[in-house]
C-alpha cells in the first residue's frame, strides 16, 4: 500500500532524514514522536502537501512523484480537526470537497454524517472539536479512500471523544482493503489500535516494526545503583537514576543472564521516553 | 485547475466581493482623475485574500488531488478577473464620458485608448510584484504594500511623462482622432506588456510557491 525509503526533507533549522517504512494493506500504522519530532513534516511529504527533497515514495505500487494526482484520488488526508470555512454548512463543505474526487459519493457522505452524529445543516464552527475530526474522516471515506492519513486526529479531544475516534478507526478497518496512518504524541492511542509503530525523534527514525515486536523486543530493567556498571549502561537505550536505584530500557537481545536487574514488559510510553531521554538523574 | 476556480466561486467569493466591480463608475464623476476608478480592484484583493487565510483555505486544499501551480493560478485568476472586470466596466464608463456626457476638462489623462493601455501597464507592474511576493510566504501585508507602491509609482511616472513631455501630451492626452494611431499603439503595447508581465508573474509565483512549506 505505502512504501517509503530514505525520505529526506530539509528546512532551515530542521532536517528530516532516513525515514523508511512500509504499510501493508489492511493495517494501521501509528506514527509517534514528541512535539517537533517531524511527524507532520513526514505526513505532509507523504500527502504531497510539501515536496520532499530525496527518497522514494511508492503508493499503491506507483511512484508518488510521477503519479501524485492519480494516487491522491485514493488518499484521504485530514490534519487535525476540519475547521476550514467555519461559516459554511457541513453539506456545502462536502460538495466542495467532493468536486475534486471522481469516486466521491455525496449520499455516502451524508450517511456517514448521520452515523457520526454530524448535522449536515450545521455550520462547521458549530461543531465540537471531536465532530470536526470526524468530519475530516467522513470526507476521506466518502470518496472511498484506500489510504487514510490523519495528522494528530486525537489532539485536543477529551478522553471519551478520543476513545470514540479510535473505535471508529478500527471499525473502518473492518470494512477491509484500507490502511490507516495516523500520527500522535499520545502513546495510549497506539495501544488501542495500531498494528505497526513508527517512532521518530528529532527528524530521525528510531523504530519501525509491529507494535508487538517493539514491545516484546524491549525490556524495562530495574536495579540498585551499584548494578549500573559501565557495561550495563552501554547496553541501555536510556535510563533514569534515582537516589535508591535506577530504571532503564534495554533491547531484549542485549540482556545478559548475569545482569543484576529485574525485568518487566515496557509500555510504548516507556519506550518512547527512554529513547528520547537517554539519561535522567533525579 | 477548472475545479479550483469553481471552488473559488463556490466557497471563496462573497456578495460584497462583487461590489468592487462597481467602482469604475467613479470615472463618471466630473473633474475626477480617471485612474482613481481603476485602483479599487486592489481593495477587492485586500478583502478576498485575507479570507483565504481566515477560512483555512490552504489547509482545505492540502487534502485535495491538485498541483501547486493550480493553486497559484486559481488565486491569480481572482486578481486577473478583478482587473479585467474593472477594465471592461471602466471602458464602458469612458465611452459614456466621451460620447454621452462629453466632458472636456478632465485632470491628467483623457479617457482614451492610451489611458487603458497605461492602466494595463500599471496592472502588470502590480502583478509582477504582488504574485511572487505573496506566494513566497502567503502573507498579504508585505505583498500588497509593495505592489500598491509599485502600482502608484508607475501611475505617477506614466502620468507625469504624458503631462511634462510635450510630444506625448500632444498625441496621448487628447481625444483628437488625428493621433488615434499612437493611442492605439499604446493600447496594444499595454496589452502585450500586461499579457507578458502577468505570465511572468505567474511563473515567478509558481517558483516561489513550490519552495513554500505549508
Amino acid at each position: 500500500m505505502l512504501k517509503v525509503e530514505n525520505l529526506r526533507k530539509q528546512y532551515r533549522s530542521f532536517l528530516l532524514d532516513g525515514i523508511t517504512f512500509t504499510l501493508p494493506e489492511g493495517y494501521i500504522l501509528g506514527f509517534i514522536g514528541q512535539n517537533g519530532a517531524g511527524k507532520s513534516t513526514t505526513i505532509k511529504c507523504l500527502t504531497g502537501v510539501n515536496p520532499y527533497d530525496e527518497g522514494t515514495l511508492t503508493v499503491f505500487g506507483k511512484d508518488f512523484r510521477d503519479h501524485s494526482l492519480e494516487i491522491l484520488q485514493d488518499v484521504g488526508f485530514s490534519s487535525g480537526a476540519m475547521d476550514c470555512y467555519p461559516n459554511e454548512k457541513v453539506e456545502k463543505i462536502g460538495r466542495a470537497y467532493g468536486m475534486f474526487f471522481k469516486n466521491y459519493d455525496n449520499e455516502k457522505f451524508l450517511r456517514l454524517c448521520k452515523t457520526f452524529h454530524i448535522d449536515p445543516s450545521k455550520k462547521v464552527r458549530e461543531l465540537s472539536q471531536g465532530m470536526k475530526v470526524k468530519l475530516g474522516i467522513a470526507l476521506a471515506l466518502s470518496h472511498d479512500a484506500k489510504l487514510i492519513i490523519l495528522d494528530e486526529p486525537t489532539s485536543g479531544l477529551d478522553p471519551v471523544a478520543r476513545e470514540e475516534l479510535l473505535d471508529l478507526l478500527q471499525k473502518i478497518m473492518e470494512q477491509g482493503n484500507r490502511s490507516i496512518l495516523f500520527s500522535t504524541h499520545v502513546t495510549s492511542d497506539l495501544d488501542k489500535c495500531a498494528d505497526y509503530i513508527l517512532f521518530i525523534n528529532d527528524g530521525k527514525q528510531i523504530l519501525f516494526d509491529t507494535k508487538d515486536n517493539i514491545i516484546e523486543g524491549h525490556a524495562l530493567v530495574r536495579g540498585k545503583k551499584e548494578a549500573l556498571t559501565g557495561s550495563l549502561k552501554e547496553r541501555l537505550v536510556g535510563h533514569k537514576v534515582t537516589p535508591i536505584g535506577f530504571t532503564g530500557l534495554m533491547k531484549r537481545k542485549d540482556l545478559r543472564d548475569n545482569d543484576d536487574v529485574e525485568t518487566s514488559v515496557p509500555t510504548l510510553e516507556d519506550i518512547m521516553v527512554y529513547y528520547v531521554k537517554e539519561e535522567i538523574v533525579l | 485547475m477548472k475545479l479550483l476556480i469553481k471552488k473559488e466561486f463556490f466557497l471563496g467569493w462573497k456578495w460584497y466581493n462583487y461590489l468592487f466591480f462597481i467602482f469604475p463608475v467613479m470615472i463618471l464623476i466630473p473633474n475626477y482623475p480617471l485612474f482613481t476608478g481603476m485602483i479599487y480592484v486592489f481593495f477587492f484583493v485586500t478583502t478576498l485574500f485575507p479570507a483565504f487565510l481566515s477560512n483555512n483555505d490552504y489547509k482545505f486544499m492540502s487534502g485535495l488531488p491538485i498541483r501547486r501551480k493550480d493553486i497559484v493560478f486559481s488565486k491569480y485568476f481572482d486578481v486577473l478577473l478583478g482587473q479585467s472586470g474593472t477594465l471592461i466596466l471602466a471602458s464602458i464608463m469612458i465611452l459614456i464620458k466621451v460620447f454621452a456626457i462629453k466632458e472636456t476638462d478632465i485632470p491628467l489623462m483623457d479617457p482614451n485608448f492610451a489611458f487603458v493601455g497605461m492602466t494595463l501597464i500599471e496592472y502588470a507592474v502590480f502583478n509582477l510584484i504582488f504574485m511572487p511576493t505573496y506566494f513566497s510566504d502567503l502573507k498579504l501585508s508585505k505583498s500588497i504594500l509593495l505592489s500598491l507602491l509599485g502600482f502608484f509609482i508607475s501611475i505617477g511616472i506614466l502620468e507625469l511623462l504624458v503631462q511634462v513631455v510635450p510630444p506625448l501630451k500632444t498625441v496621448l492626452d487628447t481625444l483628437d482622432v488625428v493621433y488615434i494611431g499612437w493611442r492605439i499603439g499604446v493600447l496594444v503595447g499595454g496589452m502585450v506588456i500586461y499579457a507578458g508581465g502577468s505570465f511572468l508573474a505567474f511563473r515567478l509565483a509558481c517558483k516561489k510557491f513550490f519552495r513554500y512549506n505549508m
